[in-house]
């Protein structure tokens, strides 16, 4: 009668209905979240085991709600997404690592055998001892990724910074790595790590949506939807019609990188009307700030009187009309600024020169773009121009959107600084509902500096060591500000970033990834050859040059020039897939001239196939740890051990330190006692003591729980951390409450950066102290600063913001590649599993204009091969008529290996960072740790594509 | 009719079509054998066919396991990771042909229609209706009345396999007598049940009725992060779906002239950017066809987006609309009222009222 009785296999008969009997039955339900490097994150789910595996997962919705008196807005329930919800089958998925692996064949040979823990850990530090001792510590370079984003991998930096720079290797600034950088936003406010509160987007009147959150931003969007229905208004600016542009009152399907033509169009409308900010413009702003109109540079003290400051600068009194100095350490306007006239006044050399504002210089520069002119650059018609210049018209809030595309676009910064004008000249910043973003962690961070930096040895003799290092951290920007720049008007973001600045570039090898690419990957000329930008006034490597000359990255060039990387620890990343042409340049000149790979992954990457060896990590569910807490959420959420660690995988912790242990017995045994990287002494008889806190964190599970209770424990000391119920911070209260709350504001980086209080329970965004205290900015001004006067900017007419031409990256190809991230991986996490596969068509694909594709020839599903000059990749093609003709679209953190021949689009982008971003030199053109380097950008690389013959 | 209704709302207008509620389902009720290709919600972009391929369109005809379904995919990991790096890639192929898929159940996802720059698209999630003149109970009540099926081992006292639970219009599958006719998924105009052909059953969503016996909401619903899924009693006057559904008529069945009386309801997507005339300008015109959402909608569409815009518009005047905070959700587990949208702690023994400790996890807290 039916053809399900299978008598041979009655398991197979297991329904739906017996699965409903068994769903209630568990012996074990734990808090779990998934320390992928996703941003904000902060999702607290349930995870339930039974008999030893893990059978699900369930987010758990206990997010309190708000209790602030003066917003009322939607709670934080349920944060959550697909990717995390599918985490107990895709940890036992078929891309799991579960045994320490090394290579049986040629590198890449697919042949692997394995091996013990003992054996791994022995060759793997004989290897890494011959390194140190033949080519010197800095031949040890780390890259360390978005798996392993816990507060116990030292800040969510990945254990194998911690274990590479103790060892006097250079580690990769990862903000730098993944390009994760807000450049124009960096430029105007001085630092990118503001981030409001997700829960003010609800507040806006306006939201502009730069990038595409219905994919990006999953448990976060809905405080924008919901916006929408107190009335606000959504406008999303794209070359596509994204997901999220489907959500918006309005589109502008902007040309490439004509958004700056939009923004200064906007202003000129809001200048013209009258619709601006005055009070703002004046006080938080570089506006009445006057340049020299003959080197164009601001009017500085020393140019005025011999010896005098350099960094003072001058805004005209309005009453008196003379230049007067404007105060460096507040906000506050000690007399009315003029924003427009010219002045003239007399060097110190007696010459005479005519000086104006910025507001003038600005009011010309914009002067040219007209809606007509707009229309004709941008492709926006002038009726949506005069709209959005409605919807930003003070007094209305505005909100402006951004994940961070900007940092991976060429003329990004010019992009960026061009909505800035418009926040800075409606006073859209340092309220409720205003502003931007950039990306920020919380507190914890300070633990984990401590952890990567290493302390002091008698901090490491005190009874408690954590809480020593943060108490001795709150010193630091202080002592920077008195002792080592004796400024006393300094703001405190200033002192802190400074403070960070000095440090690493004293005591460490840590180093934005440029100069490995620059000088040892074959990126050097890569860049010269693949970009063709007729504006820029110099090619990529000049700039390089120009600045390592000037030295403007001193004590940041890690690996140096003269020292070629020979080992490469990889931990949680997935370089070949990562760095534009990974799989092409980086592949093809770096990988060579490593004599040692070492990959820690719980799962296998496209890197880990092309290591020498792979050592399984553990994963979310498996140990204590807890995500990372960010300004954007302020909770840290807490992951327990449910089950076992899988197979013989252990934590990524307790495999760095064990291999510390067997570097510094084989370094003994080759009578090593001490060496040098730069000038830091590294004693290898304490690398393993130091590494375990004097001793006190070793490689057991307990001292893992130790750890996270210590650390928290002492960060709810010190005010950082508040536990949910007023109970003191510990593991259990965490294993209670599933999530401890930031708050307070230390004084040393992190959340020092928001310029405001974290008060837990009320709505976050920063700053304030700017708007409500006259904190001045962190920027050369110290004001919003609209205009820059270095040099470089200045040769490349991008003192002030100007529309440029994009330029061609990778040919003269007539289409633009653009990305963002895919919504079924968090980076290359997940992005195998099967659930994930499951949701769309299982491979890669890109998204092209169904009228372009029809003129091709090319059908929906078709493969099509895309290419340029420097590369080509396979792919599928989706037909969308969302898509821009001149557009191909592929979303980015595929691994290799899903496509054929494992060239992936990476493939084709060459990446070159945009050459005024080597600028250095004073105030805030410097580098600090995922603050202000080159990154690789890859949107608008030059493509075409045609249909592929292949059959899979 | 049953004695209660429930009912789930749905708000197209907030749908990100990040199938949270397709994996959170996946999770939790596709652990048993055959269900790889199994789903019980999914998230389909319109317009567009759907899943299975072009169900609007199949009349009476029980969707192909290949053609409209796609299949099931297998993936060559292990492949991969044991040969020479670049010589075979990561890819699926359909069991059932040996060939790569040709559909699936999120194959057009964010394709849409239109033509640039006016093109379109909007999400929709699918599940069971639980209809109030469900045509699957009567189809399966006559093949039982005819002689088919099988005997429940359910001890459910009931003759066919799909019934109509009294206490809350739950749709449920005995799997233990179906038989597999496939007449359910024949007359189901919403091609909703789907053959188990492992277990040797249909299946199809029941709105999580154990949970919901335990007074825990669906698990789809609840984990929606853009917040834009309600469950409740439609005879609760005070649960946001009666008001959504009855009260402001918001909220409207698809494809009404089915005539099955859904139990399922959408707030259609109302707020959309307006579509272009030469050179970009912008006309007064949502770029979404109105004639599209009236066929899915059907008549209740216009008067709907009417009182969705109007009442926007009142808060965007500052004026307080209730509607409008029922679509902000202040706090999430207002949409699910009575249930409970927390994560269950304790485990809970067949028969024992919700809340019963037991087992280690007793030890937890719900905070």
């Amino acid at each position: 009668m039916s053809k399900r009785k299978d008598e041979e296999n009655p398991a197979a008969n297991q329904t739906a209905a017996e699965a409903n009997q068994k769903y209630w039955q568990w012996d074990k339900c734990r808090w779990g979240t998934h320390r992928v490097n996703c941003y904000p994150g902060s999702c607290p789910f349930r995870v339930y085991a039974q008999d030893g595996k893990v059978i699900r997962e369930e987010i758990s919705c206990t997010y309190p709600e708000f209790s602030d008196p003066d917003y009322k807005v939607p709670d934080y329930n349920p944060r959550g997404c697909q990717k995390g919800y599918q985490h107990s089958k895709a940890m036992y998925g078929p891309d799991r690592l579960l045994y320490p692996m090394k290579r049986a064949g040629e590198r890449g040979s697919g042949k692997w055998e394995r091996i013990s823990w003992e054996q791994a850990y022995d060759e793997i530090a004989v290897k890494l001892v011959d390194i140190i001792q033949k080519y010197g510590p800095q031949a040890i370079s780390d890259d360390h990724g978005t798996n392993g984003a816990g507060v116990l991998r030292g800040g969510g930096e990945g254990a194998s910074t911690g274990f590479v720079s103790r060892l006097g290797g250079v580690s990769s600034d990862l903000n730098f790595l993944i390009g994760d950088f807000n450049p124009g936003q960096y430029l105007t406010f001085g630092q990118f790590q503001h981030a409001p509160g997700i829960e003010t987007w609800f507040l806006a009147d306006t939201v502009i949506a730069l990038s595409n959150p219905a994919y990006g931003n999953i448990p976060d969007i809905h405080y924008i939807l919901e916006a929408r229905y107190r009335g606000a208004k959504v406008v999303a600016i794209a070359p596509d019609k994204n997901a999220t542009a489907q959500f918006a009152d309005m589109w502008l399907p902007v040309n490439w990188s004509a958004d700056p033509a939009l923004w200064l169009g906007v202003c000129k409308i809001l200048i013209d009307k009258g619709w601006v900010d005055l009070e703002f413009m004046k006080e938080q702003t570089d506006l009445p700030v006057l340049v020299r109109m003959d080197d164009q540079r601001f009017l500085r003290a020393a140019d005025l009187t011999e010896g005098a400051d350099g960094e003072q600068h001058f805004a005209i009194n309005s009453a008196t009309g003379k230049p007067e100095p404007l105060p460096k350490g507040t906000l506050a306007m000690p007399f009315d600024y003029a924003l427009e006239g010219k002045w003239k006044v007399t060097l110190k050399d007696k010459k005479q020169i005519e000086v104006t504002t910025v507001y003038e210089l600005l009011k010309k520069r914009i002067a040219e773009y007209t809606p007509e002119k707009v229309h004709e650059i941008s492709g926006i018609h002038p009726d949506q121009l005069a709209q959005l210049a409605e919807l930003v018209k003070p007094p209305r809030k505005v909100f402006v959107f951004v994940n961070w595309n900007a940092g991976k676009l060429y003329h990004g910064d010019l992009l960026e600084r061009s909505y800035c004008y418009m926040l800075a000249l409606t006073g859209n910043v340092g309220k409720a509902g205003t502003g931007s973003r950039g990306w920020s962690a919380g507190a914890e961070y300070i633990g984990g500096a401590a952890v990567v930096g290493g302390m002091p040895n008698e901090v490491l003799e005190t009874g408690d060591p954590l809480l020593h290092a943060m108490n001795m951290s709150q010193k630091i920007p202080e002592d920077y500000k008195t002792y080592f720049k004796m400024d006393p008007t300094m703001p405190p973001v200033e002192a802190s970033l400074g403070a960070l600045r000095e440090g690493l570039r004293m005591g460490g090898t840590l180093s934005p990834p440029v100069w490995l690419w620059y000088h040892h990957a074959g990126y050097k000329e890569v860049w010269d050859k693949f970009l063709d930008d007729p504006n820029a006034p110099k090619k990529i490597s000049q700039y390089a040059e120009e600045s390592l000359a000037n030295g403007w990255w001193k004590g940041f060039v890690h690996p140096d020039k003269d020292v070629c990387p020979k080992g490469l620890l990889v931990s949680g990343s997935n370089p070949l897939r990562r760095h534009r042409g990974g799989m092409n340049t980086y592949l093809k000149t770096f990988w060579p001239k490593l004599e040692l790979i070492v990959v820690l992954d719980p799962r296998w990457s496209t890197t880990g196939l092309y290591a020498d060896y792979v050592l399984p990590a553990a994963s979310f569910y498996e140990y204590a740890d807890a995500k990372y807490s960010t300004p954007a959420t302020r909770f840290s959420t807490f992951t327990d051990q449910t089950v076992e660690m899988l197979g013989e995988s252990r934590s990524d912790r307790q495999i760095t330190l064990a291999l510390l242990k067997r570097i510094q017995e084989h370094l003994q045994k080759r009578g090593v006692e001490k060496y040098k990287s730069d000038e830091r002494e590294i004693v290898v008889k304490e690398l393993y003591w130091r590494a375990t806190f004097g001793g006190r964190y070793g490689e057991e599970n307990a001292d893992e729980e130790r750890l996270v209770n210590d650390t928290y424990n002492a960060l709810g000391k010190m005010g950082w951390f508040e536990s949910l119920d007023g109970e003191e911070l510990t593991l259990a209260n965490l294993r209670k409450n599933g999530k401890a709350w930031l708050s307070g504001r230390p004084a040393w980086h992190a959340t020092v950066v928001q310029n405001a209080d974290i008060v837990p329970g009320n709505v976050f965004w920063p700053f304030r102290d700017q708007l409500e205290q006259k904190v001045p900015y962190a920027t050369t001004t110290r004001r919003m600063e609209l205009y820059l006067d270095h040099p470089w900017f200045i040769e490349a007419d991008e003192h002030l913001v100007r529309y440029k031409q994009p330029p061609n990256i990778g040919g003269a190809q007539p289409l633009r590649l653009t990305s963002g991230h895919l919504r079924w991986s968090v980076h290359s996490n997940w992005v195998v599993s099967y659930e994930m596969l499951k949701l769309h068509r299982g491979e890669p694909f890109a998204f092209i204009n169904d009228t372009v594709a029809k003129q091709k020839g090319i059908a929906d599903h078709d493969y099509i091969h895309v290419y340029n000059d420097y590369g080509s990749f396979i792919t599928r093609a989706k037909l969308s008529s969302c898509t821009r003709p001149d557009q191909l679209v592929i979303y980015h953190a595929w691994e290799p290996y899903q496509y054929p021949n494992w060239m992936p689009y990476d493939g084709l982008l060459p990446g070159p960072p945009k050459g005024l971003h080597f600028a250095g030199g004073y105030r805030h053109y410097e580098y600090t740790l995922w603050n202000w380097a080159p990154s690789q950008s890859d949107r608008q690389t030059n493509i075409d594509f045609e249909k592929a013959q292949l059959q899979a | 009719m049953s004695q209660r209704q429930l009912a789930m709302v749905i708000n197209l207008d907030k749908c990100i079509g990040c199938q949270t509620c397709t994996v959170a389902c996946s999770t939790h009720r596709l652990n048993h054998p055959g269900t790889e290709m199994l789903r019980y919600i999914w998230c389909e972009t319109k317009p567009g066919e759907g899943w299975p391929k072009g169900w609007m369109e199949l009349g009476r005809k029980v969707p192909d396991r290949v053609r409209d379904y796609g299949g099931t995919w297998n993936f060559n990991w292990e492949e991969v990771y044991t040969s020479p790096v670049g010589a075979k890639y990561l890819h699926p192929v359909t069991k059932e042909t040996g060939e790569p898929p040709k559909w699936g159940p999120i194959w057009e996802e964010d394709q849409g229609g239109g033509e640039w720059p006016n093109g379109y698209f909007f999400y929709m999630p699918r599940l069971c209706n639980h209809c109030t003149d469900a045509p699957c109970i009567a189809v399966c009540q006559d093949h039982f009345a005819k002689g088919g099926g099988m005997p429940s081992s359910q001890g459910n006292g009931h003759k066919n396999s799909l019934h109509k639970r009294e206490e809350d219009g739950i749709v449920v599958i005995d799997p233990s007598s179906c038989d597999e006719c496939g007449l359910c998924a024949a007359e189901c105009p919403y091609k909703i049940p789907m053959e188990n052909i492992v277990a040797g059953t249909y299946e199809m969503c029941d709105f999580c009725a154990g949970r919901v016996e335990n007074n825990y909401a669906p698990v789809c619903a609840k984990s929606c992060p853009a917040r834009g899924m309600y469950f409740g009693y439609l005879d609760d006057k005070e649960s946001f779906v009666a008001k959504l559904v009855n009260e402001y008529k918001v909220a409207l069945p698809l494809r009404p002239d089915y005539n099955t009386g859904p139990n399922v309801y959408y707030i259609p997507p109302f707020i959309r950017p307006t579509s272009f005339a030469a050179g970009n300008k912008p006309t007064n015109q949502a770029d979404i066809p109105v004639d599209l959402l009236r066929k899915y909608f059907g008549p209740g569409l216009d008067q709907a987006m009417v009182t969705l815009k109007e009442h926007r518009a009142r808060a965007a005047r500052g004026e307080h609309s209730e509607l409008m905070d029922l679509l902000i959700i202040y706090k999430w587990s207002d949409a699910f009222t009575p249930f409970n949208v927390l994560a269950p702690v304790d485990p809970i023994e067949q028969g024992v009222e919700a809340g019963k400790q037991g087992g280690e996890a007793g030890k937890g807290h719900q905070s």
